[in-house]
């Protein structure tokens, strides 16, 4: 994308969407350090109509936006922004790491909104390592951050546009835990590395994605490996979707008036200040 | 006498045929034409990196039309050799304009509205009129042609979807073509689903023959 070279577990061959997630890409680097921000990462564009939310892993990664949000967040965070009617944003891996050099791995993933929020006012929120919730598995190996939803009674702060749980996984070798999710939302999870037997049935290793059965609430999880995942469980929103480049809408005649409103101005502008 | 009658005759004939010759050779003069290329289209996966470009049409010849940019948006971002949507803006003078061409369907969006028509048929497909100013899209299948006379107008052309010959120029969709001082306009489908936009200055209503 662009020159940046990631895996994107979705959109997947024939599979366009699990509702209402629309796309997940996973960054994974070494940066060599001696460069300047502006160079690296990717510059000003817009969205509209869908949540991008990233995963901060390694590294860090520098927000900007046509709001007037300049915030960095570091391992363990995540950037949550809620496009709505439009903003133009950057993100850039932070200065530090670009300058000295060092791993970046990020994953983003997109959250389609509802038509009803669709044109809502655009919002930025940052959550960083320290403030998102965590439990703990029983066996005390698997540690859960809460981002979005109500997990085991633990609720983020993260306003979403739908119902949903969005969760990072940090698993020791022999650690297992059960998710408990609603047997209607649609359920995913996309494993960064390690191995894992999920519902002691199935392994799967890194890079792999599992799209779960709407036929059951439980997960279960046992790390054969130190392993980190991320699961997303959201309601389907089950309304018609129009995609391309960085807009999501409902028609086609709703996308083309984006672009249209892009190149007008009305999402706003934004012009970096790199220090 | 007769003699002399003779000799006024031919004068006159001869000053009427310099006269004819000269307009003749200006209106059929490739002068009045003059292709150009279109700026290179952006490919676009699923995310980001759309961003506004402002291409100015080099030599452009009109003063009221500009900033033409392409994009192409590709499926799923898989298969970056299966574009499915394609976009043109430009701006007709200070109005943005937007043609996109996705699937079986053609959509027109200008400052107030989006009108979206099926590529079913082959003819006009749609016309929006600004004042002076005309947009129009023109479906045509291979072999098919499209005639108007025109007096006084200015076009800019360009196959959407496509080629074209026109004025002997092979037109693909990265080519256009401005046109002025021409008493007619009429090009060729050299492709099965050709799709061209023509913008016009001074009436394009004009017969089409």
């Amino acid at each position: 994308m662009g020159g940046i070279v990631l895996d994107q577990p979705l959109p997947y061959a024939s599979i366009n969407q699990i509702d209402p997630f629309l796309l997940i890409h996973h960054w994974s680097d070494r940066l060599p350090g001696g460069q300047h921000q502006k160079n690296v990462g990717v510059g000003p564009h817009p969205h509209r109509g869908f949540a991008p939310v990233t995963f901060i892993f390694k590294g860090s990664i520098h927000h900007r936006d046509s709001e007037g949000n300049d915030e960095t967040v570091y391992g363990g965070g995540t950037q949550w922004m809620n496009s709505g009617k439009g903003i133009v944003h950057s993100e850039r891996p932070g200065q530090e790491v670009v300058s000295k050099g060092g791993d970046f791995e990020i994953i983003q993933f997109w959250i389609n909104a509802p038509a009803k929020n669709k044109m809502d006012a655009p919002s930025y929120q940052p959550l960083s390592k320290e403030q998102t919730p965590q439990v703990l598995s029983k066996d005390g190996k698997v540690k859960v951050g809460v981002v979005a939803g109500n997990y085991k009674g633990v609720e983020s702060s993260i306003s979403s546009y739908s119902p949903m749980l969005i969760l990072r996984l940090d698993i020791e070798a022999g650690g297992e835990t059960t998710i408990s999710v609603p047997e209607h939302y649609n359920t995913l999870l996309y494993q960064l590395d390690g191995v894992l037997t999920i519902n002691d049935t199935q392994q799967t290793k890194a890079k792999d994605m599992t799209w779960f059965e709407n036929d059951a609430c439980d997960i279960k999880i046992k790390g054969n490996q130190t392993c980190r995942a991320i699961l997303l469980a959201g309601e389907p929103i089950k309304e018609e979707v129009a995609t391309y480049g960085p807009f999501v809408m409902n028609t086609q005649a709703e996308l083309m008036e984006a672009i249209r409103d892009y190149q007008a101005g009305k999402m706003g502008e934004l012009i970096e200040n790199f220090d | 006498m007769e003699r002399r009658r003779f000799l006024q005759k031919s004068f006159l004939g001869g000053l009427a045929l310099g006269l004819l010759s000269n307009n003749v050779l200006f209106a059929n003069s490739s002068a009045q034409t003059m292709v150009f290329d279109v700026p290179k289209a952006s490919k676009h996966i699923r995310h980001g990196l759309f961003q506004n470009q402002s291409l100015n049409l080099v030599n452009c010849p009109f003063d009221w039309i500009n900033h033409l940019q392409k994009d192409v948006f590709c499926q799923d971002g898989i298969d970056l050799e299966a574009p499915e949507f394609v976009h043109l803006s430009f701006k007709l003078e200070n109005k943005l304009m937007n043609v996109g061409l996705c699937k079986n369907s053609l959509y027109i969006t200008d400052e107030l509205v989006t009108e979206e028509r099926d590529l079913n048929n082959s003819g006009i497909i749609n016309t929006k009129v600004y004042e002076d100013k005309t947009v129009q899209i023109i479906q045509l299948k291979k072999g098919q042609k499209h005639k108007r006379k025109i007096h006084n107008t200015q076009i800019c052309l360009l196959p959407i979807k496509g080629e074209i010959l026109i004025d002997n120029h092979l037109l693909t969709d990265e080519q256009g073509i401005f046109v002025q001082n021409q008493n007619k306009l009429f090009f060729e489908a050299q492709r099965e689903e050709t799709i061209v936009l023509l913008v016009g200055k001074n009436s394009l209503q004009n017969k089409i023959t």
